[in-house]
């Protein structure tokens, strides 16, 4: 773990976490109730799910369980029995009463830390199942092998080793698959992940969005290997799986680290993403066209409050939160809307080899404005961060969790909670990326700021 | 001369009793050379835009007396503002930690045959049922256009009631179609307090009128270290505050343009010595502000000592600003003594004001000092000032101004301007706390301010790629005083 | 029985009180089979869990870990460390917001909960994990000088063999302050409850103080973050509260042992600590029904006023709430009549809440409790809430008893068809809501508590009832994960015996 100096060189670090903001490898879960129709089957012990559930989902954003996840989710619940004597036995009589009793077009097996200690061989009981033709996919999630990003990709490349399978065929030009925002975990995956597919099919793709309800199911993660590219929208997540699929199915693939938030950023996205796949120039630029017209108009109307509320807006922000939203946030706010930034801390704890890269995006947020990416997940150092950071003479907006609602109060800003937990947030179809989501976005920011003025 | 007349229920409008004016062009030293030498006319527009009025300036100083009432005798459109100046109420409460709680503002609701058959007794059945709800200390009511044309007598009514209710119920004029200058309604709210609220004092105090919006406590410090007490009037003060302020030893203006009336009103009728010099914005300002604040609260050695201080504190600082702000223009639009506050704070910090489009201009404040005469200040201070537009918020000869003199900044006090700069893509400051320039170290918050402003420029230059304008080429292209002077063929209104 | 407090790992429900957590019948049938009265003592006397069989499809349920969480977290003035990998800090989340809420419904200061994760990695899992948690002891010291740390374990450091005990010997001595392992590994226990057991055993063992003086006047009363119902009712008494242990401070945790008498809104919950306080400092715990409906709240009283010596003051708060409170609840039950409801809650809770529905002349067909202990720790009969219920408001169809199995409850909510359901949990209400019915998250467990709680709930009832609008609508627009084939079989036909079902 890296150790950025901060003001206060009294803070020190164990690797222990206060205040969590991710869960564990086993909560990729999420990453399986997020495809329509698939069902995860989890081997752990008997509060693993529901933690993963209540806290991921529920009391972060209050998103719900949907389909097949929460309290639907087949689990194992180890008991000191199979701890001593192997749980394997009772995996395989879990599996087979799922089939009878539920409804799935893809069950998905993630084991927790019980099996992954004690030894138990998850693939060879799963493989049994997989030999009748049963669409079911084993993947190893126990909670101390990492975070629920890391799970995500463990999960998505299980699926797309077990279930999607070869393909050597052609590809179709013009379909992309996409790789973004990682479901239930960002607060607003469900939102986002509709827009960016309406922008890209904006511009004349094809979109295999993959989660959410935009996603046709697995029958669309079996259309993967046929696309023309993968895009990675993101800093880091998801370049891995872009990575194997490159080697897999021979596809290429196009990273652009920025979810665009914003007309200015949407724009230029998406006419890289024109470029990449080689779409037709005026049928790009017409949609953005469109778009821009009506952003700006709103952003026009918007505008005489930005320049004539008479009772304090925020001038400088911090954003605490994963790398993907906390870069798009960072470079929307100060390129679009002119905020300085004043403390960039990143939570998701991105693998080192990404880190340098991450780093490098936030000296060059702006032409003329360079912030420091600080890696830090445990809430009391961020919390001592926050506090010791010099946010000038105004009160400060922080994009941020619920844990730093008290520290928000503390130093007499807002809190504007983009990621989990957002215990505070009611969210159903809320995006807060691409053209629609800026606007929302801007809503929120400074609903927040006036509803705090009287 | 007195321009101070109790008896009279109404007040003298500004063109009479000072000769205030909304239109005129050119450079800030001709207009000062003419407003003393009583040789100023108005300039007519022949193309106008929506201003303000009395009645809205009335309400706002009526409006945050925490244990008054008002009501609005007017048909119910002439409310519209009362949801604004509630926020600004709740937010003043946050700021002052007061409980919060909503204005307790009133319409009487003037229908069609009230116009018709006079709206007394609705007024009468308005009043009564607003004191059995609320139970105020006092009763303001008052009037509009509609009231004003029907000629119904609302002195009476109040009268009679005042005297049924037993707290006072007090008439306040401010139709808007008799002045142009709608900071006639401040007079008249003045006019109001000082004729149906304050008492004739009974003893003198140690506190010191602070005649101020809703802004910030900045004078606390200052007046206690001079062994007095701060009475900031008239929003949040309350019915039994204002009987007294008589009693102070001296009353402050923030800004001329609003508190000449109930400055002048409370040394003349009540012998409460008023600081006249102009207020105290940028350092010679301050300094002079300060002497003559020293003089009339008998503590000259004191002041001196802060000016001491405050010059050691500031100049500084003052100097790394200027040289931030080297090179750089500004463009100011705001009421009329405030504008010339600003230019002088802008000033101050090395700023080159290349115009101004201030909202009107009173040659002459009620206490007919010299020394009060902000802009005069600003010339001999800081030499004249091109492109000084009189102009009360006609937005169509801002833009046109904003265009040719293109400052690097534009500042603005009032809302509805603001925005123009911004779709031109200049970076923009508006500032509501009046107080927030004032003194020495007012000078650096708001350098504080328009540095921030200089550091975001992101959002206008983007906005203003893609922004509308509704003025058409021909327009922006003419001189931006076309309109003004009664030489178009348009008939002015 | 005998409470042990000499080890430092509490003994599981099941060993204690033969809980079981795969039940079907009437309610009646299962006070028969619980055998209370010849029970008495650890689980021997009654038959029930060989009858037992959760069955081979489970759905996540909850764990002991995070009943300390819930417990130990929220102790303001003290820090919770989970000694586990990050999976299991997830409930840090849920737990802080229950805390904020639950500052604020008892008007403290809302602030964060404090609870660390020891983090651990692949590597712990190889090498141990108690380097981690000295470190992390250190930390939680230095950052928040807390008057107390709990360690609560996990399955994979019970798997691996983490010694906590020695280490919080070590830091107990070090720090001067109590330094408290909570045996709590998820896989240990078929059931979740033990785990406030863990945490009461675990504060009894090295928080509550010995030899102070009495204070007379002082009942501590067992709960969770409920609102404030028992000061002012306990005050007209002449009685202080000393809610515990949530929300509490460490010193009121301490000062447990010089009380007049324990009390508590529900048995599961209570039983533990009270009866140890009993036991080992002399505390009476007051042996009544719980204080649900008038008989049961009369009750309750009368036994508070006989063992702390207010009896007279007593029977006149019982005539006055009586007189106050009876006008309401025949108001509420005219409006209420003929309405079902079924409650699906932790155990001894629900028989208290059937007994309120019933007074607001509510029917209840069914009722699904998430285990089933036979008795309580005390072993003491006028602790039996469930025959209480039965006698007095006599027997309830389908009482089932499953920890909290979502893929059941389709079943048994079919079988009594109610217009509301009452839950306090979450994972059952989501698939009541499909299927049209609305539910009454009871977020303040104090709600139906007492005789203004039946005013409360009825109030609260005759809200959600309104609700039905929107899950009416829902319900036609919804697809359930579960096939068919399932839904049409008896709820309990893939765990214990069917035939045992058939006879209720």
């Amino acid at each position: 773990m890296e150790r950025t100096v901060t003001t206060q060189a009294a803070v020190k670090k164990s690797s222990s976490i206060a205040q969590v903001r991710y869960v564990c490898a086993m909560g990729a879960s999420h990453t399986v109730s997020a495809i329509p129709g698939a069902i995860p089957i989890v081997h752990c012990g008997p509060g693993c799910a529901d933690k993963q559930f209540i806290n991921v989902a529920f009391y972060n954003g209050f998103q719900g369980g949907g389909y097949g996840g929460g309290a639907v989710v087949p689990s194992t619940n180890f008991s000191e029995k199979e701890v001593v004597f192997g749980g394997a036995e009772r995996l395989h009589e879990l599996i087979e009463s799922s089939l009878k009793i539920l409804n799935a077009d893809l069950f998905v097996v993630l084991t927790g830390c019980i099996p992954d200690i004690v030894g138990d061989n998850v693939p060879a009981v799963v493989g049994e199942f997989q030999k009748q033709g049963i669409p079911i996919v084993a993947a190893e999630t126990g909670g101390f092998h990492g975070n629920n990003f890391i799970g995500h990709e463990t999960v998505m490349q299980a699926i797309i080793d077990q279930y999607v399978g070869d393909y050597s065929d052609p590809k179709e030009q013009g379909t992309v698959n996409v790789f973004s925002l990682i479901p239930y975990q960002n607060t607003f995956w469900r939102g986002d992940l509709a827009e960016l597919k309406r922008i890209l099919k904006g511009i004349g793709l094809k979109v295999n969005i993959l989660f959410g309800s935009g996603c046709a199911g697995v029958r669309e993660w079996k259309e993967i290997p046929k696309a023309q590219f993968n895009l990675v929208a993101s800093p880091w997540l998801g370049i891995s799986t872009a990575k194997y699929l490159e080697e897999k199915y021979n596809q290429p693939f196009l990273h652009l680290p920025t979810i665009p938030i914003g007309a200015k950023e949407t724009s230029a996205f998406l006419r890289r993403v024109g470029d990449f796949a080689g779409l037709k120039k005026n049928r790009v630029e017409k949609f953005i066209q469109d778009e821009e017209d009506a952003y700006y108009r709103y952003l026009e109307d918007f505008s005489d409050f930005y320049a004539e509320y008479w009772w304090g807006l925020p001038a400088t922000f911090a954003t605490v939160g994963d790398s993907a939203y906390n870069l798009a946030l960072s470079r929307f706010l100060v390129n679009q809307l002119g905020l300085i930034p004043a403390k960039q801390i990143i939570t998701d704890n991105p693998p080192e080899q990404y880190r340098e890269f991450i780093r490098n995006e936030y000296r060059h947020l702006a032409t003329d404005v360079s912030a420091k990416a600080e890696f830090e997940e445990d809430g009391y150092v961020i919390n001592e961060k926050l506090r010791h950071t010099d946010f000038g003479h105004k009160p400060p907006i922080i994009f941020g969790t619920t844990w730093e609602r008290d520290l928000a109060k503390e130093l007499k800003g807002s809190v504007i909670e983009v990621g989990f937990p957002a215990s505070y947030e009611v969210v159903l179809n809320r995006s807060y990326i691409g053209y629609r989501g800026a606007l929302s976005l801007l809503e929120k920011i400074f609903t927040t700021v006036v509803s705090s003025s009287a | 001369m007195s321009s101070v007349n109790l008896k009279s229920p109404e007040v003298v409008i500004r063109e009479i009793r000072l000769g205030s004016i909304t239109g005129f062009q050119g450079n800030a030293e001709n207009l000062v050379k003419k407003s003393h030498s009583g040789t100023l006319e108005d300039a007519p527009r022949s193309f106008s835009q929506c201003t303000g009025c009395s009645s809205g300036q009335a309400f706002c100083q009526l409006c945050m007396i925490p244990d008054a009432a008002v009501i609005n005798h007017a048909p119910i459109g002439c409310m519209g503002d009362a949801n604004g100046f509630n926020f600004v109420y709740r937010v003043g409460q946050m700021e002052r930690r007061l409980p919060a709680s909503s204005g307790r503002y009133f319409s009487s609701n003037i229908g069609e045959s009230d116009t018709i058959f006079g709206g007394t007794e609705t007024l009468r059945n308005a009043i009564q049922t607003v004191f059995e709800r609320v139970y105020p200390h006092a009763i303001f009511v008052t009037t509009s256009c509609a009231s004003g044309i029907t000629g119904d007598d609302v002195e009476s009514v109040t009268n009679e009631m005042t005297e049924k209710l037993k707290i006072p119920v007090v008439a306040c004029f401010c139709e808007g179609f008799k002045s142009k200058i709608w900071t006639t309604g401040f007079d008249s709210a003045y006019h109001a307090i000082v004729r149906g609220i304050v008492k004739p004092p009974k003893q003198k105090t140690n506190r010191v009128n602070i005649i101020n919006f809703w802004g910030s406590h900045i004078f606390d410090s200052l007046l206690h270290r001079l062994g007095y007490e701060p009475q900031y009037v008239v929003a949040f003060s309350t019915i039994g505050e204002l009987e007294h302020i008589s009693e102070a030893a001296a009353s402050i203006q923030v800004c001329q343009t609003l508190g000449t009336y109930l400055g002048a009103a409370l040394e003349q009728v009540y012998g409460v010595p008023e600081i006249k010099t102009s207020p105290g914005y940028g350092i010679a300002g301050t300094d002079e502000w300060l002497r003559e604040l020293g003089t009339v609260l008998d503590r000259r050695d004191e002041v001196e000592k802060i000016i001491a201080e405050g010059h050691e504190r500031v100049l500084p600082e003052l100097v790394k600003w200027r040289e931030r702000f080297k090179g750089k223009t500004a463009f100011v639009t705001a009421g009329a003594a405030h504008g010339h506050a600003l230019i002088a704070v802008l000033r101050e910090l090395g700023f080159e004001v290349k115009g101004a489009a201030i909202f009107h201009h009173d040659p002459v404040y009620d206490n007919g000092c010299a020394q009060a005469d902000m802009l005069a200040r600003d010339v001999k201070d800081y030499g004249d000032i091109q492109n000084f537009n009189v102009c009360n918020k006609q937005a169509f000869e801002l833009v046109n101004l904003l265009r040719r003199t293109k400052p690097d900044i534009f500042i603005a006090r009032h809302g509805g301007m603001t925005v123009w700069g911004a779709k031109l893509g200049i970076p923009t400051l508006l500032i509501g706390d009046e107080q927030l320039s004032f003194g020495y170290d007012g000078i650096l918050r708001y350098a504080e301010r328009i540095a921030e402003t200089l550091d975001n420029t992101e959002f206008v230059t983007n906005l203003a790629k893609h922004s509308t304008m509704p003025y058409t080429k021909w327009w922006l292209e003419q001189d931006p005083y076309a309109f003004l002077g009664g030489d178009m063929i348009v008939e002015s209104y | 029985m005998v409470i042990n407090l000499g080890t430092p790992v509490v003994e599981s429900r099941e060993q204690r009180l033969g809980t079981v957590i795969a039940w079907d019948g009437s309610a009646s049938r299962l006070v028969k089979e619980s055998c209370y009265s010849e029970n008495g003592t650890a689980c021997c006397g009654c038959r029930l869990c060989e009858r037992e069989n959760r069955g081979p499809f489970t759905q996540g349920a909850s764990c002991s870990e995070m009943m300390v969480e819930c417990q130990a977290g929220h102790v303001r003035d003290a820090v919770l460390i989970q000694h586990s990998p990050i999976g299991c800090g997830a409930s840090q989340v849920t737990y802080n917001s229950k805390f904020r809420n639950a500052l604020k419904m008892r008007g403290l200061p809302v602030k964060n909960m404090r609870v660390v994760s020891t983090n651990l990695d692949e590597n712990d899992m190889v090498f141990g994990g108690i380097d981690k948690l000295e470190n992390t002891i250190v930390e939680t010291w230095e950052r928040y000088q807390p008057k107390a740390i709990f360690i609560g374990t996990s399955c994979s450091t019970g798997i691996i063999g983490d010694d906590v005990d020695s280490v919080s010997e070590e830091y107990s001595q070090k720090l001067g302050i109590p330094v408290i392992p909570l045996h709590c590994e998820g896989f240990k226990s078929k059931h979740w409850s033990t785990g406030f057991d863990a945490t009461q055993h675990g504060i009894l063992r090295q928080i509550v103080r010995h030899g102070h003086e009495k204070q007379e006047d002082l009942v501590n009363v067992i709960n969770l973050w409920g609102s404030d119902v028992f000061r002012p009712m306990l005050a007209e008494l002449g009685l202080r509260v000393n809610y515990v242990v949530d929300l509490a401070t460490v010193s009121d945790l301490a000062q447990m042992s010089e009380a007049a008498a324990t009390v508590g809104f529900c048995n599961t919950l209570s039983s533990y600590l009270a009866t140890a306080l009993e036991q080992e400092f002399g505390v009476p715990q007051v042996k009544a029904p719980q204080p649900y409906g008038f008989a049961g709240t009369d009750a309750w009283l009368r036994e508070l006023g006989r063992v702390t010596h207010r009896e007279t003051k007593v029977e006149t708060y019982i005539e006055k709430e009586h007189r106050r409170v009876k006008p309401l609840v025949e108001e509420l039950r005219a409006r209420l009549s003929g309405v079902k409801g079924y409650v699906a809650t932790g155990s001894a809770y629900s028989h208290g809440l059937i007994a309120v529905l019933r007074e607001l002349g509510i029917r209840v067909d069914g009722s699904l409790v998430f285990h089933h202990d036979p008795v309580y720790d005390s072993g003491d009969p006028k602790q039996d809430s469930l025959a209480y219920l039965v006698e007095n408001y006599g027997d309830v169809a389908h009482f089932s008893v499953s920890n909290r199995q979502q893929y059941q409850f389709y079943g048994l909510l079919k079988r009594v068809n109610p217009d509301f359901i009452l839950i306090r949990h979450n994972g059952l209400a989501p698939l009541a809501a499909r299927m049209g019915i609305p539910a009454a998250p009871l977020g303040d467990e104090h709600l139906a508590v007492g005789y203004q709680g039946m005013v409360n709930l009825g109030e609260s009832i005759r809200d959600i009832l309104a609700h039905k609008k929107f899950h009416r609508d829902l319900a036609e627009h919804v697809t359930l994960p579960y096939k068919k084939s399932w839904l049409e079989s008896d709820p309990y036909s893939l765990s214990i015996q069917t035939s045992a079902a058939g006879e209720a």
